[in-house]
């Protein structure tokens, strides 16, 4: 009896922890999950990217534009938390909005040399998923829908940023 | 409670998305423009006048060509940012832009898509001057900021600028910058 006790409260507070650990940080909204609008374009290199292409795991689409100050702000940390939890299967994937290869690539080598972009040079792709303004970041879970949304530049490279992106990777591998 | 000039407010991790550091940047030797700052209601608003030549030194920096540049100097630009440092919602109903009591023509958003049509402005550039306006009305979640340009019809009298904002509650809240110019049009 005193054995199925402890399990019992060892169960629950395993369910409080992950429930706590999936709180989302300020800044950070869960919406209600809409599959991800389209998003194909190339990157630096002319390389294809499809976001439909890659279930099965989170995805950080973010979109940016140079001449924005707290993308300049955001960008590194967002470089720091991707090496951080390379282990997760976290994906992040950065789309430049209406600028050239050549200003995202400076720009880049600059601010976060170890990131990628993709380029929507005509900011279609962008217009359709309807960001509140730039810098704009959709978290996509693993069925190709958008779960969460941050408003404004976040510090992607503090604990609590981190541990929510990564419960919600451990989660999803639950 | 406006104040001219003040000092930039530390950049925060979650800032807003104003251009104002990049506009500095743009023309480094121009004079730095006036900028205006009030406070109240748990809501910070900011407002930086923004001279042609800086408006013309950050777009064509972007590739936006001579003939809309030439459009653009024509225009009374205000970089303006709005802090929702509540805990609540906010709805944030419009700008209002009053001299001596009356209303001062605006260049919105459709006034700017006709300009670019007659120009054949590229679907990047729209782009682009697009996401560095400023919307007309948001509902703002709490901590959140937004910002971006207003442009008005250029004037050479000084006017004030009054946000108006609704609670979830059906509170009306309202913010007021007094003595804001067209920067840049003495004479």
């Amino acid at each position: 009896m005193k054995a199925a006790q402890t399990l019992l409260l060892a169960s629950v507070l395993a369910l409080v922890t992950a429930a706590q650990a999936l709180a989302a940080p300020q800044g950070v909204l869960k919406v209600d999950p809409r599959p991800a609008p389209e998003l194909a374009l190339k990157d630096l290199d002319g390389e294809r990217y499809e976001l439909a292409d890659q279930p099965g795991h989170w995805i950080m689409v973010h979109f940016w534009a140079s001449w924005c100050p707290p993308c300049r702000e955001e960008m590194p940390t967002i470089e720091a938390m991707a090496r951080k939890l390379a282990d997760t299967g976290l994906e992040v994937r950065l789309v430049n909005t209406a600028e050239d290869a050549e200003t995202a690539f400076t720009f880049l080598a600059a601010h976060a040399p170890q990131l990628e972009t993709l380029l929507d040079p005509d900011g279609r792709v962008t217009d359709a998923w309807q960001p509140r303004g730039l810098p704009a970041t959709f978290l996509v879970g693993p069925h190709g829908r958008i779960q969460y949304m941050a408003l404004g530049g976040r510090d992607w490279d503090s604990p609590a940023y981190l541990g929510f992106l990564r419960s919600l990777t451990e989660d999803s591998g639950r | 409670m406006s104040t001219r000039p003040t000092s930039p407010p530390p950049i925060l991790a979650a800032a807003c998305l104003g251009l104002s550091v990049m506009l500095h940047a743009a023309v480094a030797t121009a004079q730095l423009p006036e900028e205006h700052e009030t406070g109240n209601h748990g809501l910070r608003l900011r407002v930086m006048e923004r001279t042609p030549a800086q408006i013309a030194a950050f777009y064509e920096a972007r590739g936006f060509p001579e003939q809309a540049i030439a459009r653009l100097r024509e225009a009374c630009f205000l970089t303006v940012t709005l802090d929702n440092q509540r805990d609540d919602r906010l709805a944030l109903e419009r700008w209002r832009f009053l001299a001596n009591g009356e209303p001062l023509e605006r260049r919105d958003r459709a006034y700017w898509q006709t300009q670019w049509q007659a120009l054949g402005l590229s679907r990047g550039s729209r782009a682009t001057f697009g996401w560095t306006l400023m919307p007309e009305s948001r509902e703002l979640y709490p901590t959140e900021p937004v910002a971006g340009n207003i442009t008005l019809a250029p004037t050479r009298q000084p006017f004030t600028l009054v946000a108006r904002l609704r609670t979830a509650a059906d509170d009306v809240l309202s913010l007021r910058l007094r003595d804001i110019e067209c920067a840049g049009r003495e004479g």
